[in-house]
């Protein structure tokens, strides 16, 4: 099953901003990955403190400038870079497997099972999103591991509607039909015919959705519910560098453009998929 | 299959949502570990008093009778007692909901009469200047965190230009007018004391734009996608057959069909703000739900926060339907048949 | 004398991949109260030339030569506005799918309304309303009242298509150009639709082009008729003379794959051989 063959990235590449996407998306995983090797402080990432350096504007030495303990901002949001990945990826890695499987069981098998799971995936997409997490995340410890819980309990929904829509109407296909004529297992029909179809759609969203998981996680650590100090974030250095506004701006304006950088990235290069798949989501 | 029936179908499945949504939200509020009155109250309280606290909030008592006086509570309006406040959870809310009613109607006003003219002009003259323009201002809008814009504005307009105030709704020294709808902007007009609405239009246009920016860039690329979806069919060219000119095209004969299905969207958006707010009231300290809202949360306020999500997944639900029958009514196939 | 005359029409379109010449200087000429046929298959740029005459491919990656003449006025120089004067007024438009060239949020009534409208800049809500149910009656629809109301997607195919015909009567057009306008019909109807689009468009003493890829349509409908392959004129000539002695290859070649009772097989046309092709226009 060749999704990606020369033709594709042919076209792929014919539209420059998805190309933009793809590299803004690249160097961000590449920096947050080497991070140890890239930034010029590494260890201003800990627990670290140089007070003699504190608040300075930025500088050749100090790209970003330093924060109120003499922290390199740069340096720290390249790691909260890996932060916000790691948070992207864990909770897709949850929330895609439980979404997918409920929308092709409710799809597939419809009746009772599919109006219960259905209901039960209206009720979640009836809180907004935001206010879903933060219900969850009111009633645990801030810690990054929570945050993960909280925003993959909101997200699995979304799979599961896209994937039941996709799985009712491949459902109905020649090639679904044959196999069931000649007697394929349900197991054989699931995984082998439909879902193998609905990886175009699957791949698209999931890349739109690092974006946007990594854009709910920094609007918690924002408030304050997220990933707690020393671990660097970018939510996290947004808020705590509002309060020292509008002297010390630099605190906050990087971090609020980094964030803006990586959810761009992660949007282009979904949109280029998006155009390159002709996919409806 | 007609419409009273797709109606009444509609009405009930929100119903039941509704239904499910208060259980869901009771579940998380007591399965998930931890002792609620023992959060609320602090490390320094005896064990003593969280028991006491214990009982008023009926923990101890098995978990259906927990949903009972729950939901008994919400049928009497009564919504609990808030442990940092000590008010009536009820007043609270009342008190808090008008001012962010006000802020996301004026976001949303934004975000329908900016978001969509740019969606309509930038499908109607694709792969042209302004199309890109458009499509790049959208995009910002959609990637970046309302709290973002949040800061960057203050920064532009609070700071650096100094001609719109940080926070809150009204200056220090001005007072609000009696209360007739609770939405600032509107009593100071019907009371006629205008120095009052230009002052709350000063400070609501900031956190309201910070507010509308991510919406405004959804509803600009979907009336973008649906003009041109729309430009494509069929009728368009038989329009021009007949001497429409471009723009009766493009205002009377292409814009229906078009904006039907963006409706939808836009009321999910409107209520969806709902869940932006917090971001924004948190920033510009507006004296909103939202922000009473994560006061709640920081204060393990149990009750405040139960009924806070559950004043909003209400107003969610039901925005939804109101949209939904808007749609049906708008939408002749629906209208006449009652099939979607 | 001629109502339309096409002459040297040459249409280029161009894309990333190179330049298509839809149509190579073809000419086409129809008569005052002609109903004139234009047969050829897919892609031998037959829609081309009817949307030429009214101006609908307007996009910058055309290049055109040549003229078409309308009363005496030539369409490719006019102004916009001149004809946007012209479209759905002297000269009107079938297209091939009924339903789908309703809008879907207007009714019939408002449809034609708005057709009226954009021609006559007076008219009267009340004489409109007696006006429309002539016009629907002479398509032979029933009931005019309900169909009035109606919505595209309640309308049967061949019903929407009456309505699409009297629609493009509403101007008291002298042209009017259809587009495979049975294509969309299933056979019965089609018949049914054909019938009644003769005896309006005779009725009226109009000139119409009928556009087609079935020469079994064509037979019962036009007086004269032009065969297209890859965007040039074959043949022309009556219906009389192209059915009982068609000069060109090609035609020939159509005639045999008519469907018929005793036929066997397709007939191959063998397009490797260019020569076939590059003989000369067949004229009657």
């Amino acid at each position: 099953m060749k999704i990606f063959d020369s033709r594709a990235w042919y076209k792929f590449s014919k539209n420059p901003l998805s190309i933009v996407g793809l590299l803004i998306v690249s160097l961000i995983i590449l920096m947050a990955v080497f991070a140890n090797y890239l930034t010029p402080f590494p260890e201003h990432a800990g627990p670290f403190v140089d007070i003699p350096n504190k608040i300075k504007p930025p500088s050749s030495t100090y790209l970003f400038g330093t924060d109120k303990i003499g922290r390199d901002t740069f340096s720290r949001i390249i790691f909260g870079y890996r932060t916000s990945l790691y948070l992207g990826v864990i909770v897709l890695c949850i929330a895609v497997p439980i979404g997918t499987s409920l929308g092709l069981v409710a799809g597939y098998f419809g009746g009772k099972i599919d109006a219960i799971i259905m209901r039960i995936t209206d009720i979640f997409l009836s809180i907004p999103p935001l206010v879903l997490a933060l219900s969850i995340m009111a009633f645990l410890k801030p810690t990054l591991t929570n945050a993960m819980i909280a925003v993959s309990m909101m997200w699995w929904p979304w799979y599961t509607r896209l994937i039941y829509n996709l799985t009712r109407s491949i459902k109905n296909e020649g090639f679904v039909v044959s196999a069931r004529i000649v007697g394929a297992s349900h197991f054989h029909i699931i995984f082998r015919e439909i879902l193998p179809n609905c990886s175009a759609s699957l791949i698209t969203k999931i890349t739109l959705d690092m974006g946007f998981v990594i854009l709910i996680g920094s609007s918690l650590s924002f408030l304050g519910l997220g990933v707690q100090p020393p671990t660097p974030d970018l939510g996290t250095m947004v808020s705590q560098g509002s309060k020292y506004l509008p002297d010390i701006w630099w605190l906050s304006v990087f971090p609020g453009l980094a964030i803006l950088i990586i959810v761009l990235g992660f949007n282009l290069l979904g949109d280029g998929l998006k155009d390159l798949f002709d996919v409806e989501l | 299959m007609n419409i009273k029936f797709y109606l009444l179908q509609r009405f009930y499945s929100a119903i039941i949502v509704l239904i499910g949504v208060s259980i869901l939200i009771f579940i998380i509020a007591r399965i998930i570990p931890g002792d609620p009155a023992r959060m609320a109250l602090g490390p320094t309280a005896t064990q003593e008093m969280v028991e006491k606290y214990r009982d008023k909030l009926h923990l101890n008592d098995p978990i259906h009778v927990q949903y009972w006086f729950f939901i008994k509570g919400i049928s009497e309006g009564d919504l609990g007692e808030s442990v940092y406040t000590k008010r009536n959870v009820t007043t609270d809310v009342s008190k808090y909901f008008p001012a962010t009613l006000e802020l996301i109607i004026f976001a949303s006003l934004i975000m329908v009469c900016v978001g969509v003219p740019l969606g309509i002009l930038a499908g109607r003259f694709k792969d042209k200047p302004i199309d890109n323009i458009s499509r790049l201002i959208s995009l910002l809008g959609v990637v970046t965190p309302s709290f973002v814009w949040a800061v960057f504005l203050m920064i532009i307009f609070a700071f650096y230009l100094d001609i719109l105030p940080v926070a809150g709704r009204l200056s220090q020294d001005t007072i609000a007018p009696d209360k007739i709808t609770g939405l600032i902007i509107i009593d100071s007009i019907i009371r006629g004391q205008f120095n009052v609405t230009v002052d709350a239009l000063k400070h609501i246009i900031l956190p309201a734009l910070a507010l509308s920016l991510s919406a405004l860039g959804q509803a600009s690329r979907l009336t973008r996608s649906n003009i041109t979806e729309v430009y494509d069919k069929q009728y368009i060219e038989m329009a021009r057959a007949y001497g429409y000119n471009e723009f009766k095209i493009a205002t009377k004969y292409a814009l229906k069909p078009a904006m039907i299905p963006t409706l939808t969207i836009l009321g999910l958006d409107f209520a969806a703000m709902l869940g932006n707010a917090f971001l924004v009231e948190f920033v510009f300290a507006w004296p909103g739900i939202a922000k009473y809202g994560v006061q709640a949360i920081l204060y393990k306020d149990l009750n405040a926060i139960t009924a806070t999500t559950m004043i909003i997944a209400t107003f969610f639900v039901f925005t939804n339907l109101i949209v939904d029958l808007i749609v049906a009514y708008l939408n002749p196939k629906i209208r006449l048949s009652g099939i979607q | 004398m001629k109502i339309l005359s096409i002459k040297n029409l040459e249409v280029k379109f161009k894309h990333f991949e190179g330049i298509t010449t839809a149509l190579k200087k073809i000419s086409l000429d129809i008569n005052h109260g002609e109903r004139v046929a234009l047969v050829g298959e897919s892609g031998s740029g037959k829609s081309v030339t009817a949307r030429m005459i009214l101006g609908l491919l307007s996009s910058s990656n055309i290049s055109k030569s040549g003229e078409i003449f309308f009363e005496g006025v030539n369409l490719l120089k006019e102004s916009n506005t001149n004809i946007k004067k012209i479209r759905g007024n002297e000269i009107s438009m079938i297209f091939q799918d009924p339903v789908s060239s309703m809008n879907p949020y207007f009714t019939v009534r408002k449809q034609m309304q708005q057709a009226l409208e954009n021609h006559n800049q007076t008219f009267n809500k009340k004489n409109t309303e007696e006006y429309f149910t002539h016009l629907l009656r002479d398509v032979k629809i029933e009931d005019p009242a309900r169909v009035l109301d109606s919505y595209a997607f309640q309308l049967s195919g061949g019903m929407a298509q009456r309505v699409m015909i009297s629609m493009a009567m509403i101007n008291k057009p002298k042209l009017i150009l259809a587009d495979e306008p049975t294509t969309a019909l299933d056979v019965t109807v089609q018949k049914t639709v054909l019938s009644i689009m003769k005896e309006v468009v005779s009725q009226n003493k109009m000139s119409m082009l009928l556009i087609s890829h079935n020469l079994g349509v064509v037979k019962e409908f036009a007086d004269r008729i032009y065969v297209i392959y890859q965007g040039r004129i074959l043949e022309e000539g009556t219906t009389k003379q192209i059915f009982n002695s068609p000069g060109h290859l090609y035609t020939q070649t159509l005639l045999q794959a008519i469907p018929k009772i005793n036929s066997s097989r397709l007939p191959d046309l063998n397009t490797e051989n260019i020569d076939y092709f590059k003989q000369p226009k067949f004229t009657h």
